[in-house]
């Protein structure tokens, strides 16, 4: 079966195999051929080269810990979203896509940081120039020039500081084409100072004009029209968007989870940056383990019939034939896939709610054994038995003990034992006790599952392909589809506008309620 | 209709009316529709010459329709059905005293200013009133 190898890095029991010594030592020997016979035995174990990571841990002989190590594959480093651990090929493919280069992250920004300097500097050159070159020609010029510089020296502080705020933050992604807006202000900043060096070289540097309060002059403007274009670029980049236009509906293709966003107008490639940051804080973990029916059901419809070719030659009419009749007949016989899938959707549910039960209890009795040392100056009575002070990584070790089972035994029945290793439910829980957190609160990281960034390793960048019928430097439009896609996965996106909106106005006078009895009520008999 | 004092007995002249329900389908009619009840605004009744009086009025009758026959008038105060008293009963109370599945003719009496009128000027007003 090919849809098997996309599973394979989980293993999940069905009720009929418990985890009795015997029946594992059979799994053990199946193990390859276990991929086949699905029909007969639901559970299938891939051994994945991921696991010696916890062998280690294994090797302390309790029964839970064989438990743990064998049946658990633990994701490390690659990407969370497709978790695929037995090709090694695809590992280092993910790798790939998961850090890109770190050089050509930087490249736009420098070039606008070159500018921008380039820019800033220019006005202090101006009036530098002429006292550096012809200082004994030129004019005395007194107060005018002095407030002049006074306005000019505040003017360059403010936009530095502005600067520094809009523009030199660290960008937060790589976009496949242009960025419009970006490119056509940096071209204008350059046009600009290249414009005003022009003029400056042919009337002020060669004829080495005197008159040094028009210069200053000169640069006051300059300064002026920096301000203006940095008040420009603050529209276009950050203020032309907020107000929303369209509203966007985001579905993953996968499991269908899905949400609706509002931006305003954007151009496709920023609307899909946009919409990336909030798909990591919205959806939840996708897992690929909960998402097929079990293959018992599937399997039974497809190996009811078999067709017969009796004599005919022409293959490739009887092989469309062949399907048709097939399905024709598959879809006439009264199947009860229905029904096994109702009841194993039950079953699941049940066992979910029955493991959780226990992992609730579990955790709060194992709460109950550790208290917040209180520092007792001088000792109020000598304890009995002094008991051991421990910092908060041995204590989490020391009550994981006896919620141990509990817990592994309801994230393999959530599929989430891929998510959560042991040592990472350690740390969770050294974490919760340090800040006083109840069981609860302990346990929400479990109970439901998170949005993506939880459970992201943030060091890596991710690669996202962006697909679009039109240039996705174009402005968002009604009914345009895009699509963001990643390699199991993609996020497909309509845009559609949001209504424009006809409001009305009615004025009611406060002493216009007044109420009466209810109107006689004629009955007709 | 005369005024009405509480807790002294009240005194009017009324007119015995039959009707005989009329079956239609399933149900049997009478061919006019109540209003009023002690459960009821009484300010509202067009009816009425005394506006606090929560008796139930004739408010509409059905042209052609067994009440229309039997000479009941819009504006009639019913004081008696069958012989339980009209006087001191909610608007559903009243509606179902009427509307008896078991009985095939009601018998009312109903009073309106007209018959006041009709007995004043025959008697000649030697109508002892109180």
């Amino acid at each position: 079966m090919d849809n098997e190898s996309t599973y394979s890095g989980y293993s999940y029991k069905s009720s009929q195999s418990r985890s009795s010594r015997k029946h594992r030592d059979r799994r053990d020997r199946h193990r390859s051929k276990s991929r086949d016979s699905s029909i007969r035995d639901k559970s299938v174990t891939i051994q994945a080269p991921g696991e010696p990571l916890l062998d280690a841990e294994s090797t302390r002989g309790d029964d839970r810990d064989d438990n743990w190590g064998e049946t658990t594959t633990v994701v490390t480093g690659t990407s969370v979203d497709s978790v695929s651990n037995e090709d090694l090929t695809r590992m280092s493919k993910d790798l790939e896509d998961s850090s890109p280069l770190q050089c050509r992250r930087f490249l736009g920004p420098a070039l606008g940081g070159v500018l921008g300097l380039f820019a800033l500097v220019t006005p202090l050159a101006f009036l530098a120039l002429p006292q550096l070159l012809w200082r004994d020609t030129l004019e005395p010029c007194g107060t005018p020039c002095e407030g002049l510089y006074i306005s000019l020296a505040f003017k360059l502080l403010i936009l530095l500081i502005s600067t520094w705020a809009l523009f030199l933050r660290p960008p937060r992604a790589t976009l496949p084409r242009f960025f419009i807006f970006r490119c056509l202000l940096l071209a204008l900043v350059f046009l600009f100072v290249a414009s005003y060096w022009l003029f400056y070289g042919v009337r002020v540097l060669e004829p080495r004009e005197t008159d040094y309060r028009g210069i200053v002059g000169y640069a006051a403007s300059l300064v002026d029209a920096l301000l203006f274009i940095q008040y420009l670029a603050l529209v276009l980049l950050e203020v032309r968007h907020l107000q929303p236009a369209f509203c966007l509906k985001v579905v993953r293709t996968t499991d269908g989870a899905s949400r609706f966003y509002n931006v305003g107008h954007l151009s496709i490639q920023r609307a899909a940056v946009w919409l990336l940051d909030q798909y990591y804080n919205d959806f939840p973990i996708y897992n690929p383990a909960l998402l097929n029916l079990p293959k018992s059901i599937l399997s039974k419809k497809m190996s009811a019939f078999k067709v017969y070719n009796l004599g005919e030659e022409n293959s490739t009419n009887n092989s469309t034939g062949q399907s048709r009749t097939m399905i024709a007949a598959a879809s006439r016989k009264r199947d009860n896939s229905h029904t096994e899938y109702y009841y194993e959707e039950a079953e699941v549910e049940r066992r979910v709610r029955k493991r959780k039960a226990r992992l609730v209890v579990a955790v709060e009795e194992a709460f109950t054994h550790i208290k917040r040392h209180q520092d007792e100056e001088g000792g109020v009575s000598s304890p009995k038995h002094p008991r051991e002070v421990m910092d908060p990584r041995e204590a989490a070790q020391a009550i994981f003990a006896p919620m141990a089972r509990a817990m592994q035994k309801y994230l393999r029945a959530t599929r989430q034992q891929s998510y959560h290793s042991m040592e990472s439910i350690i740390n969770h829980l050294q974490f919760c006790i340090t800040h006083n957190m109840t069981p609860k609160a302990f346990l929400e990281l479990y109970l439901s599952p998170g949005p993506t960034l939880q459970y992201l390793d943030t060091s890596r960048g991710r690669q996202w392909t962006l697909v679009s019928e039109e240039p996705v430097t174009s402005a968002l439009r009604q009914g345009q589809v895009f699509s963001l896609r990643r390699l199991d996965f993609s996020l497909v996106v309509t845009v559609t506008p949001l209504p424009f909106l006809n409001l009305g106005e009615e004025f009611i006078d406060p002493k216009r309620h007044k109420f009466v009895m209810k109107m006689q009520s004629e009955t007709s008999v | 209709m005369s005024n009405f004092m509480p807790g002294q007995p009240l005194v009017a002249v009324v007119q015995r009316i039959e009707i005989k329900k009329l079956r239609q389908g399933e149900n049997l009619i009478l061919g006019f529709s109540i209003g009023g009840g002690i459960d009821q605004d009484p300010g509202q009744n067009p009816f009425s010459d005394d506006k606090a009086d929560k008796g139930i009025y004739v408010t509409r009758i059905t042209p052609g329709g067994p009440a229309d026959a039997a000479n009941l008038r819009m504006g009639d105060k019913i004081m008696q059905v069958n012989g339980y008293d009209m006087t001191m009963m909610t608007h559903d109370q009243a509606r179902k005293r009427l509307t008896q599945k078991k009985e095939d003719v009601v018998r009312l009496l109903v009073t309106r200013k007209s018959l006041e009128e009709a007995v004043k000027t025959s008697m000649g007003g030697c109508y002892p009133r109180q």
